[in-house]
């Protein structure tokens, strides 16, 4: 026997997880902070099923059937639905025209100025501007930019647009940052490291990784963006949600009920065409 | 198909496309190199490179050779101006990169190329637009983007292809690849991308005995044909003993030596990959006085 076998409870110092405690303190801080915001807001969910709420819950729903079918309002809706798209699909594109840039500028992934060597304050600086601003816009709601802009343009799918423009050129932005910083580091460094620009770099060595996901993100902000455009109807920007406000203060329930059935085969429609693109792009 | 891929892409293509100056930037102007006591500090106890000198001229082929963390990668690196030294001096061409402007220091490093160990092409790339990103640094913007649609050049990517026998790899995508055929693939792009200097950190890690010599063989010519600076990181002892004119033996961050292969004797080698804990390379009997084997860290931080 060359060397003398370890104690034994050396040996078991040596194969103790050295981020077990980390995680375990984690774990605990994270039950306690949850708590208090339980209580703050007064998560009771054993009200739903108490007899009063649930004989009310009955009575709105029991009013969505049958859904309404008459050919007015279905072509009504359907002129409705098709403003929705179009606001959501304006409000997107623009945001998307603004997140870009901004994403490009907020990489660090893609930084030139930081091939080596730490970033220089200069660039520094200038990322946490971009940061700050998409954080700015994203952080106002969009029902809030929707009632400042009702005041400028009027009445009307402009406000929404410019509405859904700002406040998803915030998020875009923020998470086309985070996928791209979240590719591999490897062909992106490789271009820079070799002389590349930084839009080099970004279209052949970050975006053919991170294309599926900047994709399906993105329809997925086109369903989330239709969502926001029924909200901005209620405070009048027309659309199927200005139709929703309309059916609920008449307590029509069946005209309501096709509402939602439209927006199903909405979101169901960016579902498939996110799953094809995907496909596609895999 | 055959003459015209022997010669290699770039002689017999001087000006491949018009917005590069692809003759000044690559044959004839080659890069040389001068480390003046270069330290790099990673963080930990021990040191990446650690006070070290070497002068390596314009057109020399240089083999770095020593056991893995011995500081291969971190010394190209810092030759490839891809790293910034914590201490000591680094000229590469004449200047310091790190007081260059932002545009100088890009002109610099695009006549520099360094191939990374892993190939850093992404899995969803086809083979030829993998290799045509080596022009990046001579295309504009406009030029890129039309690539990616339609590829600028692919004769000159299927010429670069066929001096490593990927040829018909032309319109694969890159994660249909083997390992060793995605490290051909990264370095056919290093021969379009017209740089002086190419800086390979191991370049045969994934390939067969054969394929490993008739790649180093190709890198070899194309440096010496262009007149370029060839610096290869390898653990093949023997390849860079018999093919390189200079071998740089590294341990532990410092040179250990610097010279002919002639004069690389085989106590040279086995002092150089003596480990501590298994002992002796194979086949060697030489023992390092040392003490215990130090006991291994344990990860500060980690979740």
């Amino acid at each position: 026997m060359p060397t003398a076998p370890r104690s034994p409870t050396r040996e078991d110092a040596r194969l103790r997880d050295p981020a077990w405690h980390l995680r375990l303190t984690m774990a605990v801080l994270a039950a306690l902070l949850l708590w208090p915001m339980l209580v703050a807001s007064e998560f009771k969910p054993w009200q739903l099923l108490d007899a009063h709420s649930l004989a009310a819950s009955g009575r709105f729903l029991a009013s969505f059937v049958p859904p309404a079918l008459d050919r007015d309002f279905l072509v009504l809706v359907a002129q409705s639905a098709w403003i929705t798209v179009a606001i959501a699909t304006a409000g997107l594109t623009l945001g998307w025209l603004g997140a870009v840039p901004l994403t490009l500028l907020g990489t660090a992934r893609l930084s030139q100025s930081s091939v080596g060597r730490p970033m220089r304050p200069l660039p520094a600086l200038g990322r946490q501007a971009v940061r700050w601003l998409l954080i700015f816009l994203r952080s106002v709601p969009e029902l809030v930019w929707a009632l400042l802009f009702v005041r400028v343009v009027g009445l009307g799918p402009t406000a929404g647009v410019l509405a859904i423009a700002l406040t998803y050129t915030g998020m875009l932005g923020k998470v086309y940052s985070e996928v791209l910083e979240s590719t591999e580091a490897g062909p992106s460094e490789a271009l820079l490291r070799n002389g590349s620009s930084r839009l080099g770099a970004f279209f052949y060595g970050a975006l053919p990784q991170a294309a599926p996901e900047l994709t399906s993100y993105t329809i997925f902000r086109w369903e989330c963006a239709v969502r926001s455009s029924v909200i901005m109807g209620f405070v009048g920007g027309g659309g199927l949600g200005q139709q929703m406000d309309m059916s609920m203060k008449m307590l029509a329930g069946g005209e309501v009920a096709t509402m939602l059935i439209v927006f199903m085969m909405l979101v169901a429609l960016a579902d498939h065409v996110s799953r094809l693109l995907r496909d596609r792009l895999a | 198909m055959t003459s015209r891929a022997r010669q290699g892409p770039g002689q017999d293509r001087g000006e491949p496309d018009g917005a590069g100056p692809v003759g000044a930037d690559g044959a004839g102007a080659a890069v040389g190199f001068r480390l003046d006591r270069v330290s790099v500090n990673f963080g930990g106890t021990r040191r990446a490179l650690s006070d070290v000198s070497l002068e390596i001229r314009p057109g020399e082929q240089v083999a770095l050779i020593g056991p893995s963390g011995a500081g291969k990668t971190t010394a190209l690196s810092v030759l490839g101006a891809a790293l910034r030294a914590d201490e000591g001096g680094v000229s590469i061409d004449g200047q310091d990169p790190w007081q260059l402007s932002g545009p100088a220091l890009r002109a610099l490093r695009a006549r520099l190329f360094i191939a990374p160990q892993t190939p850093p092409l992404p899995a969803r790339q086809r083979v030829v637009t993998a290799v045509l990103a080596g022009r990046l640094p001579h295309w504009s913007l406009a030029q890129a983007l039309r690539s990616l649609a339609l590829p600028a050049d692919p004769e000159l990517a299927r010429q670069a292809l066929a001096r490593f026998s990927l040829q018909d790899k032309l319109w694969t995508r890159v994660d249909r690849l083997s390992g060793g055929e995605r490290q051909r693939v990264s370095l056919a792009r290093a021969l379009v991308s017209g740089a002086a200097a190419f800086l390979i950190d191991e370049p045969l890690s994934a390939l067969d005995p054969t394929l490993a010599l008739q790649t180093l063989d190709v890198l070899a010519q194309t440096a010496r044909d262009r007149g370029a600076t060839l610096i290869c990181s390898l653990h093949q002892v023997d390849l860079a003993l018999d093919r390189f004119p200079r071998v740089i033996g590294l341990r532990d961050g410092n040179i250990v030596f610097d010279r002919a292969p002639a004069k690389v004797s085989g106590d040279d080698i086995s002092r150089l990959y003596y480990n501590r804990d298994t002992g002796p390379a194979p086949g060697t009997e030489w023992t390092l006085e040392t003490g215990a084997a130090p006991s291994p860290g344990r990860p500060s931080r980690c979740f």
